[in-house]
């Protein structure tokens, strides 16, 4: 789609006879008149894969998408930090089972970026939710210790994801999934941003681990 | 190491084989490099005339002049070459390397040498490109203690990692040139890295 910056009359908004001017971050745009088409073909097979992969990705993101503007926001300029994760994660996000295709768990990554990940990261079950720890410790070098830590966590069964913040200092935090809406399948991911935001740390993913064990 | 492009994706425009070859060698630097910017804006701040994006933008020539080698599309970085430290002060020598399985420790020595001063300080980092991880030593040390320990991040406990050693004033306002320890893996400590964990 072709944009303009500045027309000679400026950008303008609206309808303007069979186009409509608008904008969208600071893009200007026209677009056409909406049409609808009646017989819409089905979509191929192909085409029906990746209408589905869009699917399962979008929506998964969804909920989260104030979280990917932290983890992201290094590299959102012309697109929104959930289009950013989609494009970084569309690639490693899937994996066939059978004739399904399913989210891949442990590949997701929620931020990218140089700030150091804690280390020894944990996650274990306990009774008010899910309990994450690391190593608080900075090593000199990559980290502050009021670094704010985002652990994300995800019921498959549910369709639940929640995130719980935390200081890198603290060295744990605990996320509230009540037993009744946990499920069978829980995944859960850690990242770091530094307290301005400015700075975030790679997604770690953390296996959960039997807390009698 | 991590890179926010997927390699495996094909270009859409075909470039000349010399654009591909700097811009492989830029992005294997800058790779390299960016988790140890907090370092390089110290100790190549000098360099960068008190500019700390300039001061990595030296260091970053730097490693590309005098560290990359091999010939595209197989260019690699040799450690030992790249230079996390610049300056005039004298290094110290090592005579001993202990390699624990939480830390590292390294005994030194330093010769007589009117820009050497007693109360110099050494600094010791441990650093994995792969992992992205760094740790310098916690405790001050200086030049006449001969000994340093670095406690290593549990990311480093489990992988290979590089180890530099650099001395600097107290003042903080010169550097020397960094000292590369070796490559310490499960086998130990090697002073070349292994073909096959090339960056």
């Amino acid at each position: 789609m072709a944009t303009f910056k500045e027309g000679i009359n400026g950008p303008f908004k609206g309808k303007v006879g069979s186009v409509i001017g608008s904008s969208w971050r600071k893009i200007h745009y026209m677009k056409g008149m909406r049409k609808v088409k009646r017989n819409k073909p089905k979509p191929s097979d192909k085409q029906a894969v990746q209408h589905h992969k869009f699917r399962l990705l979008n929506r998964f993101f969804m909920p989260i998408a104030r979280v990917l503007d932290i983890g992201f926001r290094g590299h959102t300029s012309r697109a929104t930090a959930k289009n950013v994760a989609f494009g970084y994660n569309y690639d490693h996000a899937f994996v066939e089972d059978g004739d399904q295709i399913k989210l891949n768990y442990p590949a997701l990554k929620f931020s990218h970026g140089s700030l150091y990940t804690a280390g020894a990261e944990q996650a274990s079950l306990i009774g008010e939710g899910i309990k994450v720890i690391w190593d608080p410790k900075t090593y000199g070098v990559g980290g502050a210790m009021d670094d704010v830590g985002y652990a994300i966590a995800y019921s498959v069964s549910s369709d639940l994801l929640l995130c719980q913040t935390a200081l890198r200092h603290e060295g744990e935090v605990v996320i509230p999934f009540e037993e009744q809406i946990r499920g069978p399948e829980m995944h859960v991911w850690l990242f770091f941003a530094d307290s301005r935001g400015k700075q975030v740390s790679r997604t770690e993913y953390i296996p959960l681990t039997d807390p009698e064990a | 190491m991590d890179f926010f492009y997927d390699k495996s994706k094909p270009k859409v425009k075909e470039k000349s084989y010399g654009k591909l070859a700097v811009q492989q060698r830029l992005r294997l630097a800058m790779a390299f490099l960016n988790p140890l910017r907090s370092i390089i804006a110290q100790t190549w701040l000098g360099y960068g005339k008190g500019n700390k994006s300039k001061a990595f933008g030296q260091a970053l020539k730097k490693l590309i002049q005098d560290a990359i080698e091999g010939q595209y599309p197989d260019q690699w970085i040799a450690p030992d070459r790249v230079a996390i430290s610049i300056g005039m002060l004298p290094s110290v020598e090592i005579q001993d390397v202990v390699l624990g399985p939480e830390a590292l420790e390294i005994y030194f020595s330093s010769e007589e040498n009117p820009l050497a001063k007693a109360a110099d300080e050494v600094v010791l980092v441990a650093y994995s490109p792969d992992a992205g991880i760094a740790g310098r030593n916690p405790l001050t040390c200086t030049r006449k203690e001969g000994y340093i320990k670095v406690d290593l991040p549990p990311q480093l406990q489990a992988t290979p990692f590089h180890a530099y050693l650099f001395v600097h004033s107290a003042s903080k306002k010169q550097y020397s040139k960094s000292v590369y320890v070796g490559y310490m893996n499960n086998d130990g400590i090697n002073v070349d890295m292994p073909e096959e964990d090339r960056a």
